[in-house]
């Protein structure tokens, strides 16, 4: 355990303490703030008040999400200067895309959630219309951003190591790296899915309850129109970004499924739903194939090379075990999202899902409550595979995560790591207990009335 | 360009002097207000308080996260060396923001506001001490070798940086309590008023202190901010300060509406100039000069460009921010969230 538990490995696992809570709320402030903004768009264009009161009811939500969202990303960003100094030292690009962020993006949000949340009756409705809609676009620039810089650890381009550090080459290449484009979609699609089904979640719980029923029928309908569309999107990303993965980080495609030899000329190679890799012995224990299926997926060849890990040296190998399993988690809520969004297209169209016979699709509900935390565990999972595939590298096949961290006392790390648990845990149940009572109290009748007066002078 | 290449690591020096000025005085009276919270009478003034800084808050804090993206672009070196060898003080200040700022999101939906409130007051306080001991552990100086920290993890625990952290706080409070004798009216702008000048008089005798330990340190032969090259500017500064502070003291005592706040501002004001002044052109103490912590010349045009583009559009929204929110805050104030 000495050895195990050092001051790198307490560091990396704080940052994946930190980073795991963390993208549970940005997720849902990206996505949710989207939703406001969409909600008060229709308010705006039909007068309708149900519109406005959406706007209302999910602006408080936002609002204790935000708060916590904030608190937690602060230690992720510090984290690169605490913890990680040698990597700060090195990848001058990767801070000027942080500092580039916090620029563009951060304020943006931060500037106008005030107005957005607390201005209604301060700001003309079109105004305020304009406060969201920069909310949304900040809090969008940061995914852009973040994926930018991270797609450059996974896929590094215009760069080259010069006396020990990453000297930038190009902006282009370094910016549109490989990976860029669909990590980015891969995210914002993500945040978009997992917050659409929150609110469809949140949403089903009421109509079951038979609360509010009309009110919450709406944001169901707007919710499953966005599921029907993003679900099957978000797995067709998912499918490519994998072939990227493949291309240029064939060590963690391998992790990812477990994928020990090369298939010889002429075989497929097997995608493996289960198993038990044995990462001291590189060979799976036992494992349950679907032949030629990797093979299939990954180069659309039932016989293509698909690159095992074995290939390559073992001082390269990501851990097998994780992200062969957090991958799956993914891929398993993604196919499920999919198959959720048929059956609601199917009870659509046969016309189910009116407010008057809503409430009766009590299979529907219960399904769409559950996709509210498998959204939240694909999206953790996701991030898993990303990250600690990726190893032993920070910036893959260039700076090792070994030789990247502060060498700081590991009592100190552990102390910090146990602290920043029980603050976050204990922030998180705050968290979960509030959203719950102001989910409890439902809307409320004087707020969701939009301010007449203003919207007549409109 | 080449002449305007070799200003650009001064260009992020006087660029950062901004952003850590406009963050002590954005986020200094919320922090301030939060730990004279401590002191509220009863939990309907804590509501006054909480409520008047409600929504601006997160960009007050934002300010923080700008500043550290910046000195991370623009002088990676300072960033990793700073944020290693200040460690412990960072994750304190980090905790005591976290129970700040999710109080004040928590405190109007929970049954236990009086819990909020006093994770309001004590995370306010864990964080401006620690802020502090932040800047006065990276004003005690520094060993720096190829780039990385080379001190022990404790030296910014000093008598010099409990000084600042102490001082400092006071500061924060003089800001937080001006800031509230502009947003309120009756009793608790009285009292508000009463603390200010406390305060006021607490910021004189730690600066006091501060200055003493600084020329003893220097009658000693050791380091302090006076032994450096420009470190005779901190007594430059210090007529301006007098006379700024005899002027709070004047407007304090005239209970005039806006002007303590202002007076306040302007003491950080020239705080901060006269310390980037004396510091210049050191990054980190004693030695490590923002030329050789500057990241390649690329980077920092890419920097600057973002930077001269954004700042004055981040500067025009805040202040409309401010504007939209401008006027007193009372205790009938119902949250804006909740109400019509």
């Amino acid at each position: 355990m000495d050895t195990f538990l050092d001051s790198v490995m307490l560091s990396r696992l704080q940052f994946a303490a930190m980073a795991m809570v963390h993208i549970s709320f940005a997720v849902i402030t990206i996505g949710l703030a989207l939703f406001i903004a969409v909600m008060e768009g229709l308010w705006l264009k039909t007068k309708d008040p149900v519109y406005y009161g959406h706007a209302r009811f999910w602006s408080r939500l936002l609002l204790l999400n935000f708060g916590i969202g904030v608190v937690t990303g602060l230690p992720l960003e510090f984290s690169f200067g605490n913890n990680w100094a040698p990597f700060a030292a090195k990848s001058a690009f990767f801070g000027e895309i942080l500092g580039t962020e916090t620029l563009s993006a951060f304020m943006l949000e931060a500037g106008f959630l005030g107005i957005m949340v607390f201005g209604w009756n301060r700001v003309p409705p079109k105004l305020h219309f304009f406060a969201t809609c920069m909310v949304v676009v900040g809090s969008s620039l940061s995914v852009f951003w973040i994926m930018v810089a991270n797609s450059w650890m996974q896929t590094p381009a215009g760069v080259v190591m010069q006396d020990g550090r990453l000297i930038l080459t190009s902006y282009r290449e370094a910016i549109f790296n490989p990976d860029m484009i669909f990590a980015v979609l891969h995210m914002y699609v993500a945040c978009l899915e997992t917050s659409l089904f929150v609110i469809g979640a949140i949403s089903a719980w009421y109509v079951l309850r038979r609360r509010h029923v009309e009110f919450f029928a709406r944001s169901f309908q707007v919710a499953l129109i966005a599921a029907i569309v993003i679900a099957p999107l978000q797995a067709l990303i998912g499918d490519e970004t994998g072939r990227h993965v493949a291309r240029h980080q064939p060590t963690k495609l391998a992790a990812m499924e477990a994928h020990w030899d090369t298939n010889p000329p002429g075989e497929g190679a097997a995608w493996i739903i289960a198993g038990l890799p044995d990462e001291v012995n590189q060979k799976n224990v036992w494992a349950v194939e679907v032949p030629y299926v990797l093979s299939l997926l990954l180069t659309h060849s039932p016989t293509g090379e698909v690159k095992g890990l074995k290939d390559f040296p073992k001082d390269v190998h990501p851990p097998v075990l994780i992200t062969f399993y957090t991958f799956r988690v993914m891929v398993i809520a993604g196919f499920a999202f999919v198959g959720l969004a048929l059956w609601t297209l199917w009870r659509w169209k046969k016309g189910a899902l009116t407010a008057e016979r809503l409430p009766g699709e009590k299979w529907l509900l219960w399904a769409w409550m559950a996709a509210g935390p498998l959204a939240w565990a694909a999206v953790e999972g996701g991030w898993v595979t990303r990250e600690v595939g990726r190893q032993p590298w920070i910036v893959y096949n260039l700076v090792r995560t070994g030789e990247s961290a502060t060498a700081l006392p590991a009592g100190v790390v552990a102390v910090s790591l146990a602290g920043y648990l029980v603050i976050a845990g204990l922030l998180a149940a705050a968290f979960l207990a509030l959203a719950g009572r102001v989910l409890a109290h439902g809307p409320d009748a004087a707020m969701m009335a939009p301010p007449q007066a203003k919207t007549q002078a409109d | 360009m080449q002449t305007l290449q070799t200003y650009l690591p001064d260009f992020f020096f006087l660029t950062l002097g901004v952003l850590l000025l406009l963050y002590m005085v954005t986020d200094g009276y919320n922090l301030g207000l939060g730990i004279f919270s401590l002191r509220a009478r009863r939990e309907e003034e804590r509501g006054v308080m909480i409520h008047s800084i409600a929504s601006t808050w997160h960009a007050s804090q934002t300010w923080l996260v700008i500043l550290g993206g910046v000195l991370f672009g623009s002088f990676p070196v300072v960033y990793g060396v700073a944020m290693s060898a200040l460690y412990i003080p960072v994750m304190l200040m980090l905790a005591g923001l976290a129970f700040r700022g999710v109080a004040i999101e928590f405190y109007d939906e929970s049954p236990n506001r009086g819990r909020w409130g006093l994770a309001f007051g004590l995370g306010s306080l864990v964080a401006t001490i620690s802020q502090g001991f932040i800047l006065g552990g990276l004003l005690s100086g520094m060993p720096v070798v190829n780039g990385l920290f080379a001190g022990g993890y404790g030296d910014w625990l000093n008598p010099f940086s409990a000084l600042i952290a102490v001082g400092g706080a006071a500061g924060f409070v003089l800001l937080g309590t001006t800031y509230l004798a502009m947003k309120t009216e009756g009793p608790l702008r009285e009292r508000s008023i009463k603390a200010a000048v406390m305060a006021a008089w607490a910021v004189l005798a730690g600066l006091s202190l501060i200055l003493l330990w600084m020329s003893l340190q220097r009658y000693e032969g050791r380091y302090s901010l006076l032994s450096l090259r420009q470190g005779h500017y901190i007594y430059l500064t210090m007529p301006i300060f007098l006379f700024e502070f005899a002027m709070l003291l004047r407007s304090l005592k005239k209970a005039e509406q806006d002007k303590p706040f202002q007076w306040s501002v302007l003491l950080f004001l020239t705080l901060v100039v006269g310390l980037a002044a004396a510091l210049y052109p050191t990054a980190i103490p004693p030695a490590l000069t923002i030329f050789d912590a500057a990241a390649p010349a690329r980077s920092l045009w890419f920097l600057f460009v973002v930077s001269v583009v954004l700042l004055p559009v981040m500067l025009a929204y805040n202040a409309w921010q401010y504007l939209v929110f401008r006027g007193k805050v009372t205790e009938g104030y119902q949250s804006e969230k909740a109400q019509n």
